[in-house]
């Protein structure tokens, strides 16, 4: 026995399909079954299904973005926008959710957190589709970070809309914020 | 779902410094991990729950078609032992006519009997209908949370993924390589390209406007070494040197 999780309505189809599977012989719905999973998509999207294409995406076609893969543990694709001073933009796949994500300034050279802070509550909504957060390095280092999330299984128009958004809003948001940055 | 928060919050309270504000990310992967977990568990056991309820609902159902059929069993006794009791009157056998009578009378005990236990097991079905209908719609809600949570846990995975590649970039790179470039950085870079376009921008009018020959003849002009507006005066001071207007042709030189 065995849990299984669909879709409410597609129950009906569920159980024709454990009817047939409970026969020693179901290899007439295993052989259709292979034509459906071909039909699909090649399994869950990740970071590493991700790379290949945005390397063939137009974002890379055009010139105006490199992309990379960052091994490790967790690789990370690393973009390099061009069009903006060369700034990276980090996308990481975890689950269901994508990130595009891309470093402002260190922590320490803000001379007033407080300040800051509040302009950035004021502002933030200027940029449309990120959000801008304090993030840590291992080593303890914090950083003011801006990064959108969308939804793993986005189309890569979407995603690429996403990463261009990012790399303008980093370069903007580093320029509205600098009279805090020592 | 914000009993999650909650516990954020107060996980981060109970630091109460910096040092533990920081180790945010951390906490709340783990409070986020823990409560998928709790949630996976409570979901099970409400399909475990909503499971035995409907089979329990079967079996009554299943009851009360057997004392569904007991009652109509019982109804056609009825209908029979008054058909004979009628037929005994009709005869005139006073005995037969009694029994009948007594029969039909024992045999409508029994069936009111059958039907008030009928009534009892619609209420219980009924009960667990309800019961399973709480379910149903606990069991969405335990899925739509564990959707979000899973979400949120995602989303801080994800960045905690990203943090720390770029940290791993930052620190295989000199503060000035092109692979480690906040958005500060950046800026600045741009910045700068744009001072220097602007720069070689000039550069290059200053070059164009000597290579034609333009620059020299207007530093002449102006010295006067070459005719130009700036002689004006050379020439009414040549007219003035005269002594007498002439016939308007230029002096000879």
């Amino acid at each position: 026995m065995r849990e299984v999780w669909i879709q409410p309505q597609h129950a009906p189809v569920l159980l024709k399909v454990e009817r047939l599977l409970r026969k020693p012989n179901a290899h007439p719905l295993i052989h259709a079954l292979k034509g459906v999973s071909a039909a699909m998509s090649t399994g869950p999207v990740t970071t590493q299904t991700l790379l290949p294409d945005l390397q063939s995406g137009a974002l890379a076609a055009s010139h105006r973005y490199t992309f990379s893969l960052v091994e490790g543990l967790e690789p990370v694709i690393q973009a390099v926008a061009h069009d903006y001073g060369d700034v990276n933009v980090y996308i990481a796949v975890t689950g269901e959710i994508a990130i595009a994500q891309a470093t402002l300034f260190p922590v320490a050279r803000v001379r007033d957190t407080a300040r800051l802070n509040d302009r950035i509550l004021r502002t933030e909504k200027l940029f449309d589709l990120a959000n801008i957060s304090i993030d840590a390095h291992p080593d303890g280092s914090e950083f003011y970070v801006i990064y959108g999330a969308l939804r793993a299984t986005s189309a890569l128009s979407d995603i690429e809309f996403e990463i261009d958004t990012l790399a303008r809003n980093a370069v903007d948001a580093a320029g509205a914020y600098r009279e805090f940055v020592k | 779902m914000s009993g999650v928060l909650n516990k954020l919050w107060t996980a981060l309270r109970g630091a109460a410094n910096e040092a533990g504000e920081a180790a945010v990310d951390a906490n709340a992967t783990r409070i986020l991990d823990q409560e998928i977990r709790d949630a996976d568990a409570e979901l099970r056991d409400a399909r475990v729950a909503l499971a035995g309820m409907m089979g329990k609902q079967t079996v009554e159902r299943n009851h009360l078609a057997e004392k569904q059929a007991k009652l109509d069993e019982y109804a056609g006794y009825i209908r029979q032992t008054l058909a004979k009791q009628k037929a005994a009157e009709a005869a005139g056998q006073q005995a037969e006519v009694a029994k009948h009578g007594a029969l039909a009378q024992e045999v409508a005990a029994k069936y009111a009997e059958q039907e008030a236990l009928i009534t009892a097991s619609n209420n219980v079905i009924a009960e667990y209908g309800k019961n399973i209908d709480v379910l149903k719609v606990k069991i969405t809600a335990g899925e739509t949370a564990i959707r979000t949570l899973k979400q949120r846990a995602d989303t801080v995975k994800a960045k905690q993924h990203v943090i720390r590649a770029s940290a791993a970039v930052a620190a295989a790179s000199s503060s000035t390589d092109s692979r480690a470039r906040s958005a500060l950085d950046s800026l600045e870079r741009i910045e700068k390209r744009q001072e220097e376009s602007l720069a070689q921008m000039d550069a290059a009018n200053t070059l164009s406007a000597e290579s034609t020959g333009e620059a020299l003849e207007e530093r002449l002009r102006k010295a006067g070494v070459i005719p130009g507006a700036s002689a004006t005066s050379d020439v009414l001071a040549r007219f003035k040197s005269e002594g007498a207007p002439s016939d308007g042709a230029p002096p000879a030189a």
